[in-house]
């Protein structure tokens, strides 16, 4: 006797999603790191070009213009390297997550009536022994 | 002799025995209406910040994306134009631009991390959806009325709290154009030497000077705004998946107690 029920035929796999690989968000993630550390590297190197103009020697008028011109491109540059990882690896590890989410709801919708099914079975096999036993014993 | 025994229906086993009679014998597949999870409700549609996320996540984002990267741009801008000043042959009208654009870019990035931090939690909002249109299908599976959890306070908050953070960093973009604006009327050579700069120069100098203290404040604060909004998200991600535990716990335990 099957015992799946009927609505089980509308458990498909609606809204979804679709998975995309695991690599993806890490590479994403692994490009933001990097754009913000090639950020941090030139921003060093503005800290250096800064270090120079306030020396007791006195810097030139084209380290002033490196750490500043410097300053003005990095900053935005490590920001767009967390851009990166909050608008591409973070949504798409979400999405992953959504997708294992209707894989979890499909194995369970497919799954756990089957097993309380064959429980319930079991359960009704050993009252249908025990009942003749007592029709035996009545006898 | 032979006797049939007829096995209970998912639906007859996830009959709760608490404030529901079993169903009756031959009800068909009569569906739970009641549990004992006291948040447990009936199975709602989305309401207008489900619908909202549903809609906005991704456009969200990718406006974000776009922002920042015009915030990039204006950056790199700012970048060249302070290097022309410093070079050999660099005249005062470079300064200038090099400071709108510094203005511009500051306005622009922080905007768009705002929209991407606000499209990740309606991300994580449609991920709360997701979890209870599973938790419908699976209770609908096993033949029982889908119940799902009322919606928690963190839940309750997610959508104003992400939009009041929002508008820190939109009113912050809104003052950092004027600042832009402010800057381009400033007379270059008073940006190189505010000492010789005119009254009405010194006055525009004093609100860009003072707005770039404040801004930066003001947009951070809206980002940590948003931030909370997403961890107000995750939590209440934590309590639907306890809440779905509890249910098919529930389910599983009113199955034997039926049948036999």
């Amino acid at each position: 006797m099957t015992t799946n029920s009927p609505a089980h035929s509308t458990v498909g796999n609606r809204d979804t999603g679709n998975s995309v690989s695991g690599a993806t968000p890490i590479g994403l993630a692994l490009l933001g790191v990097m754009t913000v550390a090639a950020a941090f590297v030139a921003l060093i190197v503005a800290g250096v070009a800064a270090g120079d103009v306030f020396s007791p020697s006195g810097g030139a008028a084209s380290d002033q213009g490196v750490w500043m011109a410097t300053q003005a491109w990095a900053t935005p540059l490590a920001l767009t390297g967390l851009a990166v990882i909050f608008a591409g690896a973070v949504p798409l590890a979400l999405r992953n997550v959504r997708s294992s989410i209707s894989f979890r709801r499909d194995s369970m919708a497919t799954g756990l009536p089957k097993i309380l099914n064959s429980t319930n079975t079991d359960h009704t096999n050993t009252a249908h022994t025990h009942t003749s036993h007592t029709k035996e014993n009545v006898r | 002799m032979s006797t049939t025994h007829s096995i209970s229906t998912p639906s007859q086993r996830s009959t709760t025995p608490t404030s529901t009679p079993p169903a009756p014998s031959g009800a068909g597949r009569a569906a739970t209406t009641s549990s004992r999870i006291p948040e447990a409700i009936p199975y709602k549609k989305d309401d207008w910040a489900q619908s909202m996320a549903k809609t906005m996540a991704w456009p969200m984002i990718g406006m974000g994306f776009m922002a920042v990267i015009g915030g990039l741009v204006a950056g790199i801008i700012g970048g060249v134009n302070f290097g022309d000043f410093f070079s050999p042959s660099g005249v005062t009208d470079d300064l200038g631009r090099a400071e709108v654009a510094v203005q511009l870019t500051g306005a622009f990035l922080f905007l768009g991390m705002a929209l991407i931090l606000s499209g990740i939690t309606m991300t994580l909002v449609n991920i709360i959806r997701h979890l209870r249109d599973s938790g419908r299908d699976v209770q609908v599976a096993l033949g029982a009325a889908p119940l799902q959890r009322s919606k928690p306070w963190t839940g309750l908050l997610t959508p104003w709290v992400m939009m009041m953070g929002l508008m820190a960093p939109m009113a912050a973009f809104v003052v950092g154009i004027i600042t832009a604006v402010t800057v381009g009327d400033i007379d270059s050579a008073a940006l190189a030497d505010p000492g010789s700069a005119s009254s009405a120069d010194l006055a525009d100098l004093g609100f860009v000077r003072a707005a770039s203290a404040w801004l930066p404040g003001l947009r951070l604060t809206g980002l940590a705004v948003i931030l909370l909004s997403v961890v107000l998200a995750l939590v209440t991600i934590q309590r639907s998946i306890r809440f779905q535990g509890r249910r098919i716990a529930e389910l599983a335990e009113g199955a034997p107690s039926t049948a036999g």
